[in-house]
């Protein structure tokens, strides 16, 4: 990773950093979301059990879809998107700036939160442990993903429902092997398929959303 | 460091580079299929300024964008010292600023925060600069204040003192009057000044008659007929 990735990264999260309710509201949706379900559904410790990988994966896979806004709007109105392509960063350079300082600023903190509404829901310690496992692998997968939805809305009107619909069938097969990992290791049967597919994901995404991404922001900014 | 070290520093940074050429050859920019005026052509070489005048909406914004490559609606040919600006984007962006409607500051980071890494996108860290660009344009006292909490005029000052921090060539600007008072138009015009004498290039739109710079020529876009023409047709339907 060179030096302007970094700089890049540092400003993102300096800015994101400075606006408390980005960054707190999308973990605090994701802890009063999953939180509110004991008191809802039932408090049985099995059954809980039972539906925790669905609600904690469901949660988390919302709440990075309520972050990505706070890091492309803005900055394209106040034409600092623009400015950026005028000093020469590339555009992939920019997505992937904006996705690491998404997942680190967001992505990271579900992470780690996670395993505490595990508890909170009676997963015992395995199934708690692949779920982190699986968070950490895909939350990141979900920003690169969102990035290239957020550059193609940037600068509609009601891109948010638009940003939706483009992404959530992308988002899917994310959530169904991510919660099907922690199902899996819940009921004590093999997880590993799981688990590598969304690192394939991963990888996948990290290779093809920052060119999908680069060449979404030049139509968006044309 | 005394002002006038500052200066001879800031001029000799503005020389680096003197031998520009900017050839806009048959510009339209089109807006849905429908261009917007008539093609224009014109040259500039360094110590060249031009200002691009015209109705509201006649395309002023849209030319600008096209010249510095954001936007791809136009016909026509854009070339830096004889290369398409397209083929080589990255000389071009080399020796471009531009600072548009969209001032392009984060109102969350400090006036100083802001124009630090706008200038080491591209250029070695200096600071003198732009505690000398900030004490020209009068808002040294506010270094550290947000530029959220900054007035239109003064967040107009933090984005212009841009073309002291950043040594480049050619300055495309779109109404960089706007929100300022009497006193930054005069600094303005200064700079603009001391930039051509360099062998600078300056674009610029503007609705006002500016008289400061020197060499300034008035570029009216004309607005194309297919306007009266449709009336036309509507009115035979």
């Amino acid at each position: 990773m060179n030096g302007l990735l970094i700089s890049l990264i540092k400003r993102e999260i300096s800015v994101v950093l400075r606006s408390q309710s980005e960054f707190v509201y999308p973990l605090a949706f994701f802890v009063i979301v999953t939180s509110l379900f004991p008191l809802a559904v039932t408090p049985d410790p099995v059954q809980l059990a039972f539906l925790a990988p669905g609600i904690i994966w469901v949660a988390a896979l919302l709440s990075i879809l309520l972050s990505l806004n706070g890091f492309y709007q803005a900055d394209f109105e106040e034409g600092g998107l623009e400015q950026l392509l005028l000093a020469g960063v590339s555009g992939s350079n920019i997505v992937i700036a904006k996705s690491v300082a998404n997942w680190l600023v967001t992505g990271l903190p579900l992470v780690i939160v996670a395993p505490l509404i595990g508890v909170l829901f009676h997963m015992d310690i395995q199934a708690n442990g692949v779920a982190m496992l699986s968070l950490f692998l895909a939350t990141p997968t979900l920003c690169f993903i969102g990035s290239i939805g957020m550059c193609l809305t940037l600068g509609l009107r009601n891109g948010g429902v638009l940003l939706t619909l483009l992404i959530l069938p992308l988002f899917i097969p994310v959530l169904i092997f991510g919660a099907s990992a922690v199902q899996a290791a819940s009921i004590g049967i093999d997880y590993s398929g799981q688990l590598a597919i969304l690192g394939a994901l991963l990888i996948l995404s990290i290779i093809l959303a920052p060119y999908a991404g680069a060449a979404a922001m030049k139509i968006s900014i044309n | 460091m005394t002002g006038q070290q500052a200066l001879a520093k800031e001029n000799k940074n503005l020389q680096q580079k003197s031998d520009n050429q900017l050839k806009v050859q048959d510009l339209t920019v089109f807006r849905s299929e429908l261009p917007l005026f008539e093609p224009v052509s014109f040259n500039m070489k360094s110590g060249d300024a031009i200002q691009i005048s015209g109705t509201n909406g006649s395309g002023k914004t849209s030319l600008l964008r096209c010249l510095c490559g954001l936007s791809h609606r136009h016909e026509g040919l854009i070339s830096w010292n004889e290369g398409n600006i397209d083929d080589d984007k990255n000389e071009f962006y080399a020796q471009l600023l531009y600072i548009g409607h969209a001032l392009g500051l984060k109102p969350k980071l400090s006036i100083e925060k802001n124009l630090d890494f706008y200038q080491q996108l591209r250029f070695p860290k200096d600071e003198d600069s732009i505690v000398n660009a900030l004490e020209q344009l009068k808002i040294g006292a506010y270094h550290d204040e947000l530029v959220g909490n900054l007035s239109a005029g003064q967040k107009r000052r933090v984005a212009l003192a841009r073309i002291l921090c950043e040594p480049v060539s050619l300055w495309v600007l779109d109404e960089p009057m706007v929100a300022l008072d009497v006193d930054g138009q005069n600094w303005l015009e200064k700079t603009c000044n001391r930039h051509l004498s360099n062998g600078g290039m300056i674009i610029l739109t503007s609705h006002q008659t500016i008289k400061g710079i020197n060499g300034l020529t008035e570029f009216r876009l004309k607005e194309t007929n297919w306007k009266e023409n449709s009336s036309l047709e509507d009115s035979k339907l």
